[in-house]
């Protein structure tokens, strides 16, 4: 019964998915999110400082191509800016 | 009792203000020219140093012929059942003056309920000139709560609030499309509970001081998450009155440049 219910609710949400904000997940190559974070992180930590790195996640989020999403950064008080120096 | 507490506090406030060191002048400055209000203007070279370097990642601006730029200024003095707040007047003052010479027309709206405040930004949001601008700025400027912000009647028993979740929606692409893939950019000066504001009688609110003196200093140089970050590093030391600002809610994919005098 909870698992007619369950199925259900997983319907009504996929169909809705346009309207809420959702965040896509590949079966075998993970959540888009994460992969663009690790990607942006791989290639830019050596030169960009940590928002700058976060905002370059949210420009490569900005043509959806189908599958729109964009990523949010809440409450920063940082005062610095947090350089990585991978490597060191 | 809470009011005499208040009292207490600011006439410490203003006992330590008087102690202020006065600034030294920075004689680098000189050499760029100065916009009204003591803004730095932003010289040739470094428009183009910018472009050059950041193309694709900053937000263009339009021409400053034809582009009809508007800004709107919301600000709670007087208040049915919380204390006035002396040295608002100030603050309005200096964030139009600053807003103006970053190149928006400004809107001043005052003393307003939160039922008020959400017409007035739905009306701001409908304004036909943002399609024809590249970006706008809002400042909200009251009492506050965790929650949101205080409308003029607020009070234990009328729980007059403007939820900052109610502004961001009533910005976004549904409800403003003009405004789609343009900064939008949302300053609010107000206490949230326990995380006090400070604000001086005659000079105004001390987030309110530090954020237009920041922008004025480096608009030319730095683009807004910088300069926002620049304030906060201001308040690093707390000289006995700490305070933090936030930044909230940050969905520009691209850096935001003033180019003041452009």
């Amino acid at each position: 019964m909870a698992d007619k219910i369950l199925k259900e609710k997983r319907r009504q949400f996929i169909q809705s998915v346009g309207a809420d904000n959702v965040s896509w997940r590949h079966p075998t190559r993970g959540s888009l999110f994460i992969m663009k974070l690790i990607k942006t992180m791989q290639e830019y930590a050596w030169s960009c400082d940590l928002e700058e790195i976060f905002r370059k996640v949210r420009f490569s989020f900005e043509l959806p191509d189908g599958r729109a999403q964009m990523p949010t950064t809440e409450r920063v008080t940082l005062t610095r800016c947090f350089y990585l120096f991978p490597g060191h | 009792m809470a009011d005499k507490i208040l009292k207490e506090k600011r006439r410490q406030f203003i006992q330590s203000v008087g102690a202020a060191p006065q600034e030294v002048k920075n004689h680098q400055a000189e050499l760029l020219s100065s916009g009204p209000g003591g803004l730095k203007l932003c010289p040739l070279e470094t428009v183009r140093r910018i472009w050059k370097e950041k193309s694709t990642e900053i937000y263009p601006i339009m021409d400053r012929m034809t582009r009809t730029r508007l800004a709107l200024i919301i600000c709670n003095t007087e208040f049915d059942n919380l204390p006035r707040r002396a040295g608002a007047d100030v603050d309005i003052r200096d964030m139009k003056m600053l807003l103006e010479s970053l190149g928006y027309n400004v809107d001043v709206k005052e003393n307003l309920t939160a039922s008020d405040m959400t017409t007035e930004l739905k009306a701001f949001a409908a304004r036909p000139e943002h399609q024809t601008s590249d970006s706008t700025f809002l400042v909200f400027m009251s009492h506050g709560i965790r929650d949101g912000i205080c409308g003029k009647r607020y009070s234990e028993q009328v729980l007059d609030v403007l939820e900052v979740n109610t502004i961001f929606q009533m910005l976004n692409t549904w409800n403003c499309p003009s405004l789609k893939d343009k900064p939008k950019v949302i300053i609010i000066q107000a206490c949230r509970g326990d995380n006090v504001s400070w604000r001086h009688p005659t000079r105004g609110s001390l987030f309110i001081m530090k954020l237009i003196k920041t922008m004025q200093e480096y608009a030319w140089s730095c683009d807004l998450e910088e300069i926002f970050r620049k304030v906060r590093f201001s308040f690093e030391l707390p000289d006995g009155r700490a305070q933090m600002p936030t930044t909230e809610r940050v969905t520009l994919t691209r850096c935001f440049y003033l180019f003041p005098g452009h």
